[in-house]
């Protein structure tokens, strides 16, 4: 209901009661002209306490009459015989007048202190919705949603002024105002337009307009809208400095990628091109050299460009698999068959060095992505050869285990001799780029290998662990021989 | 009769055996070694007239066993890298290599860069003296050394052609270009840069305070100057 309609009511209703305390002296309690004028006046103090001063004065000018046309002798006319009465009836006008003005106005000032006291605690939810805004989303249109549910708004709208956007937020649209919004954030304006109850202003950052903000169905002091422009500066700042912050650390992350990157490219696509090129000029420069050196050279050649083709295809993985979501693609493998094709993949690398492979004598076949898991394995075993010194073993054990769900599990262990991994390294070795201060200038690598090889691993449901002490490190992938398509 | 004994130490199998077939087919002698301790320990009995040493390596790295190699003798070393950068070549040549070569590299430069390591300077070598003296220094071609009146010094082969082009020319100027050329061969000539190191290396050896040298002196936008007055002795 509108406030009109519920004012022209609460007028009736105070005429009504006038009717009630006349009819009620009239004809019930004696005719006493004090008792009767105490009750008028009582019944306007108690308009103007629950009600406002238009309900009280109209009952005052009601009450008046009717005690004239009642209870003042010429009783039933309007006329006042004993001069008397004409000060009694004003006296009792004015006592009524101010009574209900007093009234109002002490109820106003207690209406005023629960609507300011309702304006702070609103601020105070806002400023705490502030602080716990969730990076995720764009700040502003959190603070638009924010201030609207804060508020109890129909409508608010946020423009910010860095991102141009404008955010909307609340049950009804406020359509249009995008000049306005425009123009309160450059040039700091306000528009105010109490009808509808709707507001635009500027949020300054210091004396510098940064955003401005319009809200719809509240009325609101010029001092809350203050603090709500304060709060929602102190805001859209705050998710700024976190920005820049945020930016800062990926550029880092990303000038860190870039050296990792270099650094391992250099060395490892450089090596077998170093090959080829010194095969072809060889070849170029002196043609007529035996046949079995040519053949020797371009033999060298054609593996190393293969080599080259291994390293751009796992760069390309690596680039793939650098994501948390890995596409595994399952096909029946049987692990000894996987360890054996890893080893051969690296005979390069291995180089005459004894590795060893035991394995159980039954082990169940797997499903799994067979590029995927020789690509780990081929990390971690690349890994033990390159950190342990040149002719010392490498033992690969495969076997069988169990879980407490009665499921198996197939176990790979990797072991080499080198120093070991110092403790506190261990648990960051599945970091990406992260690299042991103790050999990254010794060893070439881009960071990535562990990292990518324990994704691999993870996306299998298994797991990679290290266990090291000075002599012997030992990695082992654990995966599981699950129901997804594994057979005994 | 091979053109000379080259140890190549390099820690990929591929390059040992590419460098094997090259320099075997250019009339070298030729042995491997996987890291910088396998190549001290060959350097003991093989004798190499040259080493091939790769930069980055497991174990001890190349730097290291550059420094290590060069402590012990004037064997001429050249340095493999990837890696090009001047700092990369300024701690190569620091370390004690006679040369600098990046992979990946063409088999013709090389074996101009093995040719310009092996070289020594021959005519004027022949015909200079066994050993001069200027004041306090002493610098004995046939053992290699150098006195600078507070310790004695082993040269390697490069300084010591170096300090013997240059006290051959005591003071005149030396344009940088003549005496990379004169050095380290034709092919050479705008690696000034070379030369700083190397002269460096030279004044800690025969300067008493190489900070403010008294004999092997800079001419700036030249070259350089040995000053003083050579005595045989």
């Amino acid at each position: 209901m509108s406030s009109f309609g519920r004012l022209v009511l609460r007028l009736l209703a105070s005429l009504a009661g006038v009717a009630v305390v006349t009819y009620t002296a009239y004809f019930i309690i004696p005719r006493n002209l004090t008792t009767v004028g105490f009750a008028y006046l009582l019944l306007v103090l108690l308009i103007a306490s629950t009600w406002g001063l238009a309900e009280s004065t109209l009952a005052s000018l009601a009450a008046t009459l009717a005690f004239n046309f009642f209870f003042l002798p010429p009783i039933g006319k309007f006329t006042i015989a004993d001069p008397q009465n004409w000060v009694a009836l004003f006296s009792f006008l004015a006592t009524a007048l101010i009574a209900s003005r007093l009234s109002a106005r002490v109820k106003k000032q207690a209406l005023d202190a629960v609507d300011r006291q309702r304006d702070i605690e609103r601020l105070y939810t806002f400023s705490r919705a502030i602080l716990l805004i969730d990076p995720v989303e764009p700040v502003a249109r959190q603070l638009a949603r924010k201030l609207a549910d804060v508020f109890g708004l129909r409508a608010a709208v946020l423009y910010d002024r860095r991102s141009g956007e404008i955010h909307r937020a609340g049950p009804s649209d406020f359509d249009g105002l995008e000049d306005q919004l425009r123009d309160a954030a450059s040039q700091g304006t306000s528009f105010f337009d109490p009808d509808r109850q709707r507001v635009i202003t500027a949020v300054r950052l210091g004396s510098e307009p940064i955003a401005s903000f319009a809200i719809q169905g509240a009325f609101m002091p010029d001092s809350v809208l203050q603090g709500i422009g304060n709060l929602i500066a102190i805001g859209l700042e705050r998710a700024r400095a976190q920005d820049l912050a945020h930016q800062v650390e990926a550029a880092r992350r990303s000038e860190q990628l870039r050296t990792t990157l270099i650094d391992a490219m250099a060395h490892e696509f450089k090596t077998p091109l170093t090959s080829i090129r010194a095969a072809t000029t060889s070849l170029l420069s002196s043609p007529d050299q035996p046949l079995e050196s040519r053949a020797e050279l371009l033999e060298i050649a054609d593996e190393e460009a293969r080599h080259l083709q291994a390293l751009i295809d796992d760069a390309v993985d690596m680039a793939r698999l650098e994501s948390d979501h890995i596409q595994v693609r399952r096909e029946i493998t049987d692990p000894k068959e996987l360890i054996e094709d890893v080893v051969a993949s690296l005979h390069t690398q291995i180089d005459n060095r004894p590795v060893e492979i035991l394995s159980a004598q039954s082990l169940p076949s797997l499903a799994l992505d067979r590029r995927l898991l020789k690509l780990a394995l081929r990390q971690v075993l690349d890994n033990a050869l390159k950190y342990s010194p040149p002719q010392s073993p490498v033992t690969i054990n495969v076997f069988n285990g169990a879980v407490s769900n009665g499921n198996g599990v197939i176990n790979f262990e990797i072991t080499d001799h080198g120093v070991g991994i110092p403790e506190q390294e261990q648990s960051r070795l599945f970091e990406r780029f992260y690299r042991s201060p103790s050999v990254k200038n010794q060893v070439p690598g881009f960071g990535l290998g562990l990292a990518i090889a324990n994704n691999i691993v993870l996306a299998h449901h298994g797991e990679l662990t290290v266990s090291s002490r000075p002599g012997e490190t030992t990695f082992r992938m654990t995966l599981p021989v699950d129901g997804k398509g594994a057979r005994p | 009769m091979s053109a000379g004994r080259i140890l190549v130490v390099d820690d990929e199998p591929q390059i040992r055996r590419i460098m094997r077939t090259a320099l075997t087919g250019a009339g070298y002698e030729v042995d491997d070694a996987k890291t910088g301790e396998e190549a001290l320990e060959k350097l003991r009995d093989y004798h190499p007239d040259l080493v091939l040493l790769d930069m980055n390596m497991p174990g001890m790295g190349g730097l290291a066993a550059c420094r290590e190699i060069r402590s012990g003798t004037g064997v001429g070393i050249i340095m493999l890298t990837v890696r090009n950068t001047e700092a990369d070549k300024v701690q190569a040549l620091d370390a004690g290599a006679d040369d600098f070569v990046n992979k990946p590299f063409s088999t013709p430069e090389l074996l101009a860069r093995i040719r310009a390591a092996l070289r020594r300077v021959p005519a004027s070598a022949q015909s200079s003296p066994v050993r001069v003296r200027a004041g306090n220094l002493v610098i004995d071609f046939a053992g290699r050394t150098a006195f600078n009146g507070l310790r004695t010094s082993h040269l390697t082969p490069k300084e010591l052609d170096l300090v013997r082009y240059l006290t051959s020319h005591a003071n005149e100027a030396v344009a940088h270009r003549e005496l990379l050329q004169a050095v380290w061969g034709p092919d050479y000539g705008d690696q000034v840069d070379y030369l700083r190191v190397f002269i460096r290396n030279l004044r800690k050896k025969l300067e008493a305070d190489p900070d403010h040298p008294e004999f092997v002196t800079t001419e700036p936008w030249v070259g350089y100057r040995f000053n003083g007055t050579l005595e045989s002795f």
